[in-house]
């Protein structure tokens, strides 16, 4: 059998979907390969069943930096980020290998999902909550929406929903009110039990989203876990969305994401030195008065709230 | 408690204004520490220290009127009283919330530790805090250091692998001799 040492260092939401890829080819190939990954996210990987502890050192091991150029053709093509690493991985490995489902692959231990979940811990029940994140990292802020709009969201739904809000320490998620906070309070590993138990994910494009659809439901809850994406034009839609969520985009509505994301990083420059303030990667439409890029400007707080409505509607029958 | 009357900033400029400028010294017992710490120096040029100035301000002038109105409400003060205070309260809050706005967009953010009413510390978030962390992750710094060889053998094996790091071959070569690695503390008996 052929070892792999699969390495990649992105973000949270790439691991997943790098997850995957790996689901992917041991499916499609089984007995060939014998997997391990080095990656910026380990806990994703915890009880995985396709990860095989290698070292590094063997000399049989091939190690292979994994990589989605497939990107690239995001715009124009009709691809998924979940094909990202599985055609990147196809040319590097000769053999054919293709997603055999739309979501990444989370694994949860027996323990993990008998757990009362970090929100029943702290009230000391189970209670049903939807996950907020109102925020996101500084080197992409183009990602983010006003945080007045994420309050008017909890509040218009103070009577139906429970938000615990979560996010980095160090990113910017400005604190809301009438929420759960638990906003530093998770390590990657509860943040995917506290999906597992949630009924709903609210977000921008994060890895939230992706971690709504890779991390499995609990036994007995149907359909899918419903996320509400605002997603404004920055991202291709059919790269970025799950046929499930409701992803609330401008893509084909304004002149700067006419055809497609405008794949822009910043919403204005932050002065922080980092090369994501060069003016080619700042938003091309911003609206001062709003403090937003104009496709985020466009999604108002009513559009999250009637989504997330019919996701409770659907939850109630 | 303030019993004095108090000037209330009616304008968003008086509002950020330092308060440590000015005719009379501010109360420091209202002034709210910076990330755990003493307020940016006076007349700093520094954007991050202007703008940490600007929301320590804000929260000073919150911490005033809170308290004041406090105050009032002790005394049993005439309702016309405490209602002034009260809508200076609306009005601060107003630029308060006009201020984090107007920061929204380059993600400056500051969050009260409140004790109470009062603010005693404001937690800032933004960019430049985060600049080492994110060139550090989207630029590899490459650095040499020149060290003596700890013996004549380890420089022999280095020689051979011209280009690449010392300490990878180091660290391939202690550990193929059973040694410690080159960065690793010393055994403790």
């Amino acid at each position: 059998m052929t070892k792999l040492l699969l390495q990649c260092q992105l973000s949270p939401g790439d691991i997943v979907m790098l997850t995957a890829a790996v689901r992917d080819l041991h499916r499609l190939h089984p007995g060939r390969y014998l997997t391990d990954v080095r990656t910026s996210c380990p806990e994703l990987w915890r009880n995985n069943p396709w990860i095989t502890p290698l070292s590094a050192r063997d000399p049989e091991v091939r190690h292979v930096e994994c990589q989605y150029p497939l990107i690239h053709r995001s715009n124009r093509e009709p691809w998924h980020f979940v094909h990202g690493f599985s055609q990147h991985l196809t040319g590097e490995l000769g053999v054919p290998i293709h997603p055999t489902d739309f979501r990444g692959d989370i694994h949860l231990s027996p323990e993990e999902m008998t757990e009362p979940s970090p929100v029943a811990t702290v009230f000391g029940e189970t209670r049903p909550y939807w996950i907020l994140v109102a925020g996101g990292k500084y080197d992409i802020s183009i990602k983010w929406w006003h945080r007045r709009r994420w309050q008017e969201v909890v509040d218009r739904l103070r009577d139906e929903v429970l938000f615990v809000q979560v996010g980095e320490k160090e990113h910017f998620h400005p604190r809301m009110r009438g929420v759960l906070d638990l906003r530093g309070q998770t390590d990657l590993r509860q943040l995917v039990r506290l999906v597992y138990h949630s009924q709903g994910i609210v977000c921008p494009v994060t890895s939230l989203m992706h971690l709504a659809a890779a991390v499995p439901m609990p036994r007995g809850r149907i359909g899918e876990r419903p996320c509400v994406v605002v997603a404004g034009g920055r991202e291709p839609v059919q790269w970025e969305a799950y046929p499930w969520h409701r992803f609330l985009h401008t893509i084909g509505t304004l002149a700067c994401c006419a055809t497609g994301g405008c794949w822009k990083l910043r919403s204005v420059a932050m002065g922080d030195g980092h090369r994501n303030d060069a003016a080619e990667h700042l938003c091309t439409d911003f609206v001062p008065e709003e403090g937003l890029p104009r496709c985020m400007d466009r999604i108002e707080p009513l559009d999250v709230v009637q989504a997330v409505r019919a996701f409770l509607r659907f939850q109630s029958n | 408690m303030e019993q004095a009357p108090i000037m209330t900033p009616s304008t968003f400029q008086e509002f950020m204004a330092d308060p440590r400028v000015g005719r009379s010294a501010p109360v420091v017992r209202y002034m709210p520490a910076c990330d755990g710490g003493p307020w940016p120096a006076l007349g700093t040029a520094d954007p991050v220290g202007r703008q940490q100035i600007e929301f320590l301000a804000a929260y000073y002038h919150l911490n005033r009127l809170h308290d004041r109105l406090a105050s009032l409400r002790g005394l049993g003060s005439p309702s016309a009283d405490v209602a002034g205070v009260v809508d200076a309260l609306h009005r601060a809050i107003g630029f308060r919330d006009l201020l984090e706005d107007r920061c929204a967009p380059v993600g400056f953010d500051a969050e009260p530790e409140m004790v109470g009413p009062l603010a005693l510390n404001l937690v800032f978030r933004h960019a430049r805090k985060q600049v080492s962390e994110n060139h550090r992750r989207l630029h590899p710094q490459e650095a040499c250091v020149k060290v003596p060889f700890p013996d004549s053998e380890l420089a022999r094996d280095l020689a051979q692998f011209p280009g690449i790091p010392a300490e990878t071959i180091l660290a391939d070569l202690c550990l193929k001799r059973g040694r410690r690695g080159p960065n690793e503390p010393t055994a403790t008996p």
